[in-house]
């Protein structure tokens, strides 16, 4: 199958020519991108997370590009924000995608089923939550653990900034 | 009377040429920096910089790691600048003929060469850290591929004296002296001395461990190669044996290639006596160190970056090597030819 | 201090200052008017400066910009690897109140909690002059330091 028919049953947005994104449900996603793959689609430019606080999903983005086709496919899925499990793309991808996934479960608490290894990237010694949530109150996090009630540099914090 | 003069000389010379070695090795690193800065377009440090980084090495404190072998670790460099001296008085200093001199100078020469090298090795073995174990394997493999040019030239050129005059001692820098190699070969000869010459140049660079040969100490990759563990004292002690092996083998160059006094030139015109024509021969012979430590340490630093560590090795046995065998060949064919 | 610890003291930095190593730690935003100073548009070699590669061989180092949690405790094992005496700067204004990134989760936000430092540099980032300015305020340190010593 050519990679048009494999989403034209999804409903593609071409915004414009070499641009195009689908919406795919989150039980199909996954063999979705590996029929795009075998398609032509051999280069995971990224994979990143929005947050959407109102609707309480997570929109897991997948952007792929393809040097023989030239085209960015943008497959975008929704997951639940209270339970955000989804199946990991590293068997199609290999290390890239393991890259990607985990700094997106460090920074968003995304678990990706089948990653090889989750450990942290860049917070080390970290106890609070994922920090790129839209409900994570940085600034009272903040204030809590790097400026002190007792020190006088600090008082001008806790009295008139970071209110 | 005669007897406390010449135990006076014995007990002080050895003084007065290291001293030299040290003060104008380190005059010449100045002049390299103040070159290098001129020629990359920035204003250079003050040419007594490098007397104020001794000054400086001399106050910081001595770290001395835990799992080092503290003997070792601290006598290398003591080792690497005791040899560097004594080399020095093997050789001639301008007009003075050697303090020591003996039948095969040349080859104690060859050997003493190699000493700090293997001393600062043997230091960076000592020091137990990742880094210099890399740096001192890299130094190694230098030293490997380095020896093999250096006998062949040393060997073509005391060959070349052993056949020309059989009753003089070949191996010996006081033939060199008095029979410059230029005034004895015909036309092939005087192009494999040329090829020769030129190989002892590229020698003295890397056994300086200077760009672009300098994959020992390399900066960037092994952040600091051998002499990573050094500190304080060790390594002020260093920085001297680095400044004193460029007047080594400046002056091996000179003695065995450029002999030549400016005296006799000038005494054609103006009667002199031996005290001046002895100082303009010494003024002499430090422009001629000058000269070519510019071309083996200030020219080959600006224009080339640094050899990766097989391509060291396939320049010296590869392109050297062969230079080395194609100048010997022509030296032979010179002497039994004779054009 | 003791009379004669002061005075080996400035006897050790004005020698430290004519000939200051520093080391390549140079990893956040601030550094990037420092590249300047070190190439040859602002020389600094022409005051002896030179970067070396080893905290072993270094007298000086420079803290340009935010230091994250990560970060910052490789900055205390790399000062506690130069030998003494040693110099700190601080380059920028994150090092001195937290900068730009005041409110962030992963930055420090003082660094003096963490090393001693003798020299703040403000700016964001700081211009090569103003580098050039702080080295020149030590050398006046140093000098009145030695002027002290000697006139007693």
């Amino acid at each position: 199958m050519s990679w048009e028919e494999i989403i034209s049953e999804y409903k593609p947005v071409k915004q414009r020519p070499r641009r195009i994104w689908v919406n795919v449900p989150k039980e199909e996603v996954y063999d979705v991108i590996r029929k795009l793959r075998e398609a032509g689609f051999e280069h995971l430019s990224a994979i990143s997370v929005t947050d959407w606080l109102n609707e309480g999903v997570f929109e897991v983005t997948y952007h792929l590009w393809s040097y023989s086709i030239k085209t960015l496919l943008t497959v975008k899925t929704k997951i639940p924000r209270d339970d955000p499990v989804i199946k990991s793309v590293v068997p199609i991808y290999g290390m890239s995608a393991w890259i990607h996934e985990r700094e997106l479960h460090e920074m968003f608490g995304v678990v990706f089923e089948g990653n090889p290894d989750l450990s942290p990237l860049f917070l080390e010694d970290w106890d609070g939550p994922p920090p790129f949530r839209k409900d994570f109150n940085w600034r009272d996090y903040v204030r809590e653990k790097f400026y002190s009630k007792e020190r006088e540099r600090d008082k001008a914090y806790w009295e008139v900034w970071l209110k | 009377m005669m007897y406390v003069l010449l135990a006076l000389y014995i007990i002080a010379a050895p003084f007065i040429v290291g001293a030299l070695g040290i003060l104008y090795g380190m005059v010449l690193k100045g002049i390299d920096r103040k070159l290098t800065a001129r020629m990359q377009g920035r204003v250079g440090p003050p040419l007594r910089q490098p007397f104020y980084d001794v000054l400086k090495l001399l106050e910081k404190e001595c770290i001395i790691p835990e799992n080092a072998v503290k003997w070792l670790f601290n006598a290398a460099p003591l080792i690497a600048l005791a040899a560097s001296i004594t080399t020095l008085l093997y050789l001639p200093i301008g007009p003075f003929p050697p303090l020591f001199s003996g039948n095969g100078d040349l080859i104690v020469i060859l050997y003493l060469l190699e000493v700090p090298c293997l001393a600062i090795l043997a230091g960076g073995f000592a020091a137990g850290s990742p880094y210099s174990t890399v740096g001192s394997q890299r130094e190694m493999v230098l030293m490997i591929s380095c020896e093999f040019p250096l006998a062949a030239a040393i060997i073509a050129l005391a060959w070349k004296y052993s056949s020309i005059y059989p009753g003089l001692k070949a191996f010996s820098l006081t033939t060199f002296v008095n029979n410059p190699i230029w005034n004895n070969v015909g036309v092939l000869g005087f192009i494999g001395v040329g090829i020769l010459l030129i190989v002892m140049l590229a020698l003295s660079t890397s056994g300086l461990g200077r760009l672009p040969f300098d994959i020992a100490e390399a900066g960037t990759e092994i952040s600091g190669g051998m002499l990573v563990e050094y500190t304080g004292r060790n390594l002020g002690i260093l920085y001297i044996n680095d400044a004193v092996r460029v007047v080594v083998f400046a002056t091996l160059i000179n003695a065995m290639f450029f002999p030549y006094k400016l005296s006799p030139l000038i005494a054609n015109y103006v009667a002199l006596p031996l005290a001046a024509s002895l100082t303009i021969d010494f003024l002499f012979y430090l422009f001629k160190v000058f000269l070519i430590a510019f071309v083996t340490v200030t020219l080959m630093r600006v224009a080339f970056p640094r050899y990766r560590v097989d391509d060291v090795v396939k320049f010296y046995w590869g392109i050297a090597g062969l230079a080395t065998l194609a100048a010997l060949i022509l030296i032979v064919m010179d002497t039994f030819f004779g054009w | 201090m003791v009379e004669t610890e002061k005075k080996v003291m400035a006897r050790k930095l004005g020698r430290l200052v004519r000939a200051v190593w520093i080391f390549n730690w140079f990893n956040s935003c601030g550094c990037t008017e420092l590249l300047p100073v070190v190439s040859s548009r602002y020389d600094m070699e022409r005051f002896g400066l030179i970067i070396v590669d080893n905290p072993k061989h270094a007298d000086c180092l420079i803290i340009t910009g935010y230091q994250t949690i990560k970060s910052i405790k490789r900055v205390v094992r790399i000062y506690n690897q130069m030998p003494d005496p040693k110099v700190v700067m601080a380059l920028g204004s994150c090092p001195i109140t937290g900068g730009m990134y005041w409110d962030s989760y992963n930055t420090i936000k003082r660094l003096s909690d963490y090393i001693p430092v003798h020299m703040y540099v403000p700016g964001c980032p700081p211009r090569p002059e103003a580098v050039f300015q702080a080295v020149g305020l030590l050398v006046e340190h140093v000098r009145k330091l030695k002027e002290e010593v000697s006139r007693k």
